[in-house]
């Protein structure tokens, strides 16, 4: 049911945190404890490395590659305190852009949907949340969200481009490219957050509670056209949650427990349609999860140890 | 000036562990707390102990607090993890009162009122701050929560309903009448706050010590956005006090010897300290001001310490009146008073006493300093080492310093032997030793040092590998080079790290973890910013080391710990949260008495890792967390790559690089895998590529799309799409005047396997998250724009006629439907569908039985219901045809545009560049645009250059543009466009014939 298409040797020379296909599906990165980004060619089962990005001094802790619309650019966060923008061109990859402006390991970097311009969305230990916007040169303005999370910023993701009230009644003319700019944030207070940009300032829009400890990531559901939001959060509570808002019933979140694990959840990411979640912990372990028509979810498929897809 | 005792006194207490310390009201009695025993000592006669109280429990005491208020002087508290303990001492004997019990986690503060003679409050990591009364121990008096654990909780001095807890870098302020939400929250600090104080002479100001080496003073009066004012002491301060008299705060810094520990700052001037006090060598547990009660005078204050090097110190005394004058003359504050007491055991050390500069200083400095000397009879035989210099001067005879700093490295670093020491030639010979290796290193220390000058390293004698001494000393000069350039001592963090690296080497032939090696930077890229290890690895989370992503295209990647590597938790313990786990991990003693954190290792372990001493950084990587079982199939591939391994132990201890090279990338860094999930994603690739939009040949494409979806047994979609081919085509045309009979004819929309089923699909899909077919449908039956409709049949309508489903006549397209049953057995059930037909709520039950179904389950029988006739409608009203001729409804039709977008970035993200245009051309604009003129053409065409139109990144290569439409796309993408069609992809223009 689950099929493993294609293994990748990194030959990193420590552990990997993050690992990330490109839009496309033809291009892997990944980052890694030894200070480097990796950059693989995957097609037919077959893999090449195409470049070996080195740049920061710390352990990378996360990748996020951006949409084609903006040419191959590749964003990176480190224990190091810093943001890089990569950039490729003809094949090289640069160093387009250096953000230095945490003052602790940055945790997470998310690029805003394409729709709403080229945006990043850092979070970092220190607590705060940094917005970086480009206007085009290689300008970046920087927008910092300051004690974000009390303690730590872990995770950021951002939410769909919607247009307001699009999804319920039809939207006029003018208000077409006029986005809502929202996102998500978890961190170490054990909050999730949920923020959206008015008149160019970044404003908490919900605080989500509910987790026991640390929130390690949260990640907001892709749309397909439903008035609902959704947010699923993971923590160092071993639980994850799933958040829902239906825009029809005035923006209220519900909480809803998808499972206890038995160790701690590290990670949570989303299908492309917002109907299967992977997750994935501690122990070693990742398990994919579908929500069945009735509202409950159930585990679809574990992928063992040993990287065996397998069938349940 | 009158006779003060300036007795100077150090009191050893090796037999006390280090812990709290508390003085009581009557300044004259100070109980010492420690893991098993409670220590009473006599401050007039501070060598002798007057009381010991065997505690037997198993806890550390972490605090122990006289009350303040004479009223009740003679109680005292002790907390020890979840509880506190009431005492009463009384008659020279210690009896437990009582024990408090509320908390879920460690205390980590407790204070008693300053007003309230029976009050106290205990906060806690779990979150709370419980109020006791001394009188009711059953339970707690008041309770408030907060999300984050309280590490301090204050009582204010003067107010006795106020009390202020710190939480992490943040202050609440709090009012005991009310206590369900914080008075205050003051953002106050960057990190980590050690210690609040309230003033004991304006009720609204607080100050607050941290991490993040400032003191700041903050005025509660109104919510304070800023602190009054701060100080920055360039390092963590762990208490900041205000002193009982003038206007002064003391602080007490966390590090080591290296550093000041205590200082004494005037409020009026805070760029400097006052008076420092050195001599402690380890961190100063507690500072408090005492007044000497044989004379009663409020200007004399001495201070008391109690430090980890379990010393009691008595210091000179402190009057009140000589501060403020300082203040005044502004003469100490530039030229501070450095009371230097070397450790009891130095040798005396031939010193000449500082500067002549200084002897100018003012008379009470001098008196000061005669009185100091006057005390000696009084003091321990090294009193003759105090004297007064300037701070910043490198007078501290560097010998001296050389010296005392060999001491401590001695009592602090056990495997290491002093074999030779020189302190007038400042070389020395120092011998190192770990489970598997030794080594004597040389070091020489120029006249300068530590100012800017570092000592050199040479190794004599070692059975390290010469590429492993020269790496060490390399190391050992950039470590020293750092700490000197900012003329700090050097000699304890080198020899750390050398013994940290040795046994590292050691480790790694005890059990193969050559990926220990792999270490962050050391030191860590200079940065300007100065941030505590500690602070950074507490609130970093731990790594992650596996993880499933997925992409835009629906792949998954997944990338694990291989299987061998495990981690070094026991069954039921989670993995750390924070990278400080693993940092306690790696150092099985205690880091720091500070923080809350657990500190226990399993025991298990203990034997694995190897006790390494904190580094300056953090000399880890996450891969030290886990270990690799051993395998046997681990070592004949050690074998294969380094044969000369086998017989010589020592030997395979140190692989060759590309054996390190090759074995790491084997074991720590797992294999990411893609994995293909399509299968359990509601859309299809392969549906994708096949999927006809049904537009032109409606009921013919149905049945493609059947076929397409029963090749790929997808047995709902054939479903789906065997009642999709029999409903009549959606692309109608209004009846025109001459079929004026049709409009009392009930629209097909109005059945209840019209529009009402429909939407029931949609619902169904939407449940689903399949946004392919939600996709497909919205194409197939969204309505077109008002324009298409009326201004004319557009091109591809022309080709309708082909259809045999092209009637407007809904019984004809029912008597065709009635046809179509006939091939399956329909007929069977004529007045079941009848009672159907004319009950409309039935529909749902209809459904159930048919869509409601899970993908896999419905068959294909069920589905012979849709082909119902259309028989018994009551007829519609004759205004409403065109309104309730939409299959669509309009809630549904909202959504359609998002279901086509999202599903066209998802062919985009396939590459179908083509299919993707396609189905965009039935996103319908809400508001119909304006026809397009001559005029506006040109606009157009610049207007839209930027995007190509199938693919809709930006027109960089060759791009083709229509001059009508102004659509313009990349040349390769038009062509294969065009095989097969001759309207644009955008909208009906018939562009084929005008791309220029």
């Amino acid at each position: 049911m689950v099929s493993v298409i294609n293994t990748v040797d990194t030959l990193h020379e420590d552990m990997i945190h993050d690992a990330q296909m490109d839009y496309y599906g033809l291009q892997l990165a990944t980052c890694s404890s030894d200070r480097t980004i990796r950059i693989f060619e995957v097609k037919n089962g077959t893999q090449r490395l195409l470049s070996t990005l080195q740049g920061h001094d710390g352990p990378v802790w996360q990748i996020a590659w951006s949409h084609p619309k903006y040419d191959k650019m590749l964003a990176s966060c480190s224990y190091d305190r810093k943001v890089i923008i990569w950039k490729e061109q003809d094949g090289q990859w640069n160093k387009l852009h250096e953000y230095n402006d945490h003052d602790s390991s940055v945790n997470s970097v998310c690029w805003a949907p394409h729709e709403l311009g080229l945006m990043l969305a850092c979070g970092s230990s220190d607590g705060s949340v940094s917005v970086l916007k480009h206007h085009g040169d290689n300008q970046w303005e920087a927008t910092k969200i300051n004690n974000a999370h009390t303690g730590g910023c872990n995770a950021v993701s951002w939410a769909p481009a919607v247009v307001p009230g699009s999804l319920i009644e039809p939207p006029s003319q003018n208000q077409q490219n006029n986005f809502v700019k929202k996102f998500v944030s978890a961190g170490c207070d054990n909050l999730v957050k949920v923020w959206c940009e008015k008149d160019g300032r970044w404003e908490e829009e919900q605080k989500l509670q509910a987790h026991t400890d640390w929130v390690r990531d949260c990640a907001w559901a892709p749309s397909i056209g439903l008035p609902q939001s959704k947010i699923a959060s993971c923590s160092q509570d071993r639980r994850v949650i799933i958040w829902t808002c239906d825009e029809a019933t005035g923006g209220q979140w519900s909480s809803k427990t998808l499972n206890e694990f038995d160790d701690v959840v590290w990670h949570v990411s989303w299908s492309l349609t917002g109907d299967i979640l992977a997750v994935s912990g501690g122990n070693n372990k990742v398990s994919l999860w579908k929500e069945k028509l009735d509202g409950d979810w159930s585990i679809v498929s574990d992928i063992k140890k040993g990287q065996q897809g397998s069938t349940e | 000036m009158e006779e003060r005792n300036n007795a100077v006194l150090i009191a050893s207490h090796p037999n006390i562990q280090p812990g709290s310390m508390s003085v009581d009201a009557t300044h004259k009695l100070a109980m010492l707390a420690s893991r098993r025993y409670l220590t009473l000592i006599d401050l007039t006669e501070p060598n002798r102990v007057i009381e010991r109280v065997n505690l037997r429990n198993k806890w550390d005491v972490s605090h122990v607090l006289w009350n303040p208020t004479t009223a009740n002087q003679k109680y005292f508290l002790t907390t020890y993890n979840q509880w506190t303990d009431l005492w009463q001492y009384e008659e020279n004997s210690c009896k437990k009162l009582a024990t408090l019990q509320g908390h879920m986690r460690s205390i980590s503060d407790a204070d008693w009122s300053f007003t309230e003679p029976n009050i106290l409050a205990t906060c806690s990591l779990d979150g709370y701050i419980y109020v006791w009364d001394m009188r009711e121990t059953k339970r707690c008096k008041l309770c408030t929560s907060s999300v984050v654990g309280a590490s301090q909780v204050k009582w204010n001095r003067l107010n006795p309903y106020c009390f202020a807890s710190s939480h992490d870098g943040n202050i609440r302020i709090w009012d005991s009448r009310n206590c369900k939400i914080a008075v205050q929250h003051i953002t106050a600090h960057l990190s980590k706050i050690y210690s609040l104080d309230w003033s004991r002479s304006e009720e609204h100001m607080l100050s607050s010590s941290s991490q993040d080496s400032n003191i700041r003073f903050w005025n509660t009066r109104e919510e304070p956005r800023s602190p009054e004012e701060t100080i920055n002491v360039g390092k963590p301060v762990w208490k900041a006090k205000y002193t009982p008299f003038g206007n002064g705060i003391l602080s007490t810094g966390i590090v080591n010897f290296r550093e000041t520990p205590i200082s004494l700052w005037s409020l009026e001037e805070t760029s400097q300290p006052v008076i420092t006090y050195t001599g402690h060598t380890d961190v100063v547990l507690h500072a408090h001001w005492r007044k000497c009660n044989e004379v009663q005078n409020d200007q004399n204050w001495q201070l008391v310490t109690w430090s980890k090097d379990q010393t009691l110190r008595l210091w000179p005394m402190t009057s009140a009146d000589l501060l403020e004058k300082n203040y005044d003359e502004s003469r100490l504050s530039s030229n501070p008073l450095v009371y230097n007491l070397p450790s009891t055991t130095l040798p005396n050390l031939d010193v000449e006493p500082t500067d002549p500069a200084s002897s100018a200083s003012g008379s009470s400095v001098q008196s000061k300093e005669e009185d100091l000397h006057d005390a000696s009879g009084f003091t321990p035989p090294t009193m003759n080492m105090i004297k007064r210099t300037k701070t910043n001067s490198i007078d501290l005879t560097s010998s001296h310093n050389l010296e005392q700093e060999f001491k401590m490295l001695n009592s602090q670093l056990p495997n290491l032997r002093m074999k030779h020491l020189d302190i007038q030639g400042r070389k020395s010979l120092l011998s190192l030793r770990t489970t598997t290796h030794y080594t004597d290193i040389h070091i020489m220390f120029p006249d300068a040092y530590p100012n800017n000058e570092a000592p050199i390293f040479n190794i004599k004698q070692s059975n390290m590998e010469q590429h492993e001494i020269l790496n060490v000393t390399s190391n050992l000069q950039e470590t020293a080079q750092t700490y000197v350039k900012t003329g700090r001592n050097c000699l304890e963090p080198c020899m750390r790290q050398l013994i940290a690296q040795m046994s590292r080497m050691s480790y790694m032939s005890d059990c193969d973890a050559e990926e220990l090696g792999i270490n962050f930077p050391s030191p860590f890229p200079s940065r300007s910013r100065q941030y505590s290890l500690f602070n950074d690895l507490k609130n970093v989370p731990f790594p992650r080391t596996t993880g499933a992503r997925f992409n835009q295209s629906g792949l998954l990647v997944v990338f694990m710990r291989p299987t061998y590597v495990k981690g070094y938790q026991s069954m039921n313990e989670k993995t750390p949260r924070s990278f400080m786990g693993l940092f306690h991990h790696r150092n099985s003693a205690p880091v720091l008495s500070v923080t809350g954190f657990p500190r226990h290792i399993p025991s298990s372990l203990s034997h694995m890792t190897p006790r390494l001493n904190p580094a300056p950084w953090p000399d880890l990587s996450v891969s030290s967390y886990y270990y690799k079982e051993k395998r046997p199939c681990r070592k004949s591939l050690k074998f294969l790559y380094n044969p000369s391994v086998g017989s010589s132990p020592k030997e395979s201890s140190i692989p060759t690089t590309n054996d390190i090279k090759h074995t790491r990338m084997q074991q720590v860094a797992g294999m990411v895998s893609i994995v293909n999930v399509t299968s359990i994603l509601p859309i299809s690739k392969t549906l994708a590529m096949k999927y006809v939009i049904p537009h032109n040949s409606y009921a013919e494409a149905c049945r493609v799309n059947m076929k397409n979806a029963s090749s790929e047994s997808m047995q709902d979609l054939v479903q789906l799409w065997s009642y999709l081919s029999v409903l009549p085509s959606p692309t109608r045309l209004p009846p025109t005047s001459d079929k004026f009979n049709e409009f009392s004819k009930p629209s097909f929309a109005e059945h209840p396997t019209g529009a009402k089923l429909l939407l029931r699909v949609f619902k169904h899909y939407e449940k689903l998250f399949d946004v392919q077919t939600l996709a497909m449908l919205a194409c197939t039956f969204v309505p077109d724009t008002e324009e298409h409709t009326t201004k004319q049949a557009s091109p591809r309508k022309q080709l309708k006629p082909s259809s045999s489903y092209s009637s407007f006549d809904v019984f004809d397209t029912g008597g065709h439907l009635h046809k179509s049953a006939s091939e399956t057995k329909f007929s069977d059930l004529p007045s079941f569908i009848k009672s159907i037909a004319r009950s409309p709520p039935t529909s749902e039950t209809f459904l159930k039985s048919s869509i409601g179904r899970s993908r896999e389950e419905s068959p294909v029988d069920d589905y012979r219901f849709v082909e119902q006739p259309l028989l018994d409608i009551a007829p519609s009203v004759h205004e409403h045809w065109m309104v309730n001729s939409r299959l669509l409804l309009p809630e549904v039709q909202a959504r359609c545009n998002d279901y086509i977008s999202r599903y066209a970035d998802l062919l985009h993200s396939w590459k179908m560049d083509s299919k993707r245009a396609e189905t965009c051309k039935y996103i319908r604009k809400i508001q119909a645009v304006p026809p397009d003129t001559k005029t506006t053409t040109h606009n157009k065409i610049k207007k839209q250059k930027k995007t190509c139109v199938i693919c809709k990144l930006p027109l960089t290569k060759t791009a083709v543009q229509c001059i009508k439409c102004g659509h313009g796309s990349h040349q390769h993408h038009l062509k294969t466009w065009f095989e097969s069609r001759s309207t644009c992809p955008i909208c009906d223009c018939d562009c084929f014939d005008n791309i220029y």
